[in-house]
């Protein structure tokens, strides 16, 4: 249910981004969206489809792109990915959490916008 | 064509969280985001604060809900205002119905105003709610990997309430494991409390570290 929400505000957005483009049709968004930011990516596309009905949107791709969330070790200053106890697998210190894995965002829309060019 | 976005999905919540964090300095509210697992201890947790300082300060509670009453019309019997949101399934609570109850509760200044969310670590964590303060709590009964499996939970969290301790030898629970996984999200900013809302152990200091925040909080201009 979780996306129900976030699949809303996504439509949102990107209905503002169109307003002044206009464009003839939406083709595809990419959504960026981290192995930690807790949204469903199966649930996200079932909403999208769902919501987009009657939209500038409709019929267009959602296109996911997943990142992987990754810590930082204290010992060997490079990051790694998640590991169950969050220990690195180079050393076995202890890492801590980072950015990375909690993107979610639009990244990008891709309109056809009736330019032959 | 293609056009870079670049843009949070979860901003229209953040406008929203803006606006009851104005609403709340101009009031004087202190609001506290209480999240945790069903059954975590998030009700006994808040019942615990209402009976400590209901005497001393002006207190206020938002239940989240997916359908019941049953919390809220527990905490209602404490005496103190309470407001019930049934989110009809939805997973958490967001700014706008936050916004929505403090209207209808009608807190009056100087209110502290707890918030208990829909019962889950992962979806309350993404949705700002305008709080001054969030705190988990995770009961021992769950295990001690929760950290490691719901780490943006705790890291977004400024207090971890450690419930059901009365039942962690029991089960195994495995304490330094538990906090290794805390620290590695928290750094030196683990606020942590070990408590038993059964047998009361640990209460006394989760009671004197609100007491201390609620009164300088209050007394500040
Ligand atoms: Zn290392």
């Amino acid at each position: 249910m979780h996306e129900y929400f976030v699949t809303q505000q996504l439509i949102k957005i990107a209905e503002d981004e169109l307003k002044e483009i206009k464009p003839k049709r939406v083709l595809s968004i990419k959504v960026i969206v981290g192995e930690l930011s807790g949204i469903i990516d199966e649930s996200l596309k079932f909403y999208f489809d769902v919501l987009t009905k009657g939209t500038i949107l409709e019929g267009s791709k959602l296109e996911i792109e997943q990142k992987k969330a990754l810590l930082f070790c204290n010992a060997c200053h490079e990051y790694f990915e998640r590991t169950k106890d969050f220990l690195c697998p180079k050393c076995k210190a202890l890492g801590k959490l980072t950015q990375y894995g909690k993107e979610f965002y639009i990244e990008s829309i891709e309109v056809d916008d009736g330019d032959e060019n | 064509m293609k056009i870079k976005v670049i843009k949070d999905i979860l901003q229209k919540n953040e406008f929203s969280a803006d606006s009851i964090r104005e609403l709340a300095k101009e009031n004087r509210w202190f609001l506290i985001n209480v999240m945790g697992s069903p059954g975590a201890g998030k009700t006994s947790f808040i019942r615990t604060m209402i009976n400590a300082f209901k005497d001393k300060f002006n207190i206020a509670v938002i239940e989240g809900d997916v359908a019941s009453t049953i919390d809220a019309e527990e905490i209602s019997k404490l005496g103190v205002k309470v407001l019930q949101i049934n989110t009809g399934g939805a997973c958490h609570l967001v700014a706008d119905s936050i916004n929505e109850a403090i209207l209808n509760l009608n807190p009056g200044k100087n209110t502290i105003i707890f918030i208990e969310n829909i019962g889950n670590l992962i979806c309350p964590s993404s949705f700002d709610l305008g709080e001054n303060m969030r705190v988990v709590i995770s009961s021992a009964a769950e295990g001690d990997d929760k950290p490691y499996k719901y780490p943006i939970m705790f890291e977004s969290s400024d207090v971890v309430v450690l419930s059901k301790i009365d039942v962690a030898e029991v089960i195994g629970f495995d304490m330094e494991r538990y906090i290794k996984g805390l620290k590695a999200i928290k750094g030196d900013n683990l606020n942590l409390f070990k408590v038993s809302f059964k047998t009361s152990e640990g209460l006394n200091e989760l009671e004197d570290y609100f007491s201390k925040l609620f009164s300088s909080y209050f007394n500040h201009k």
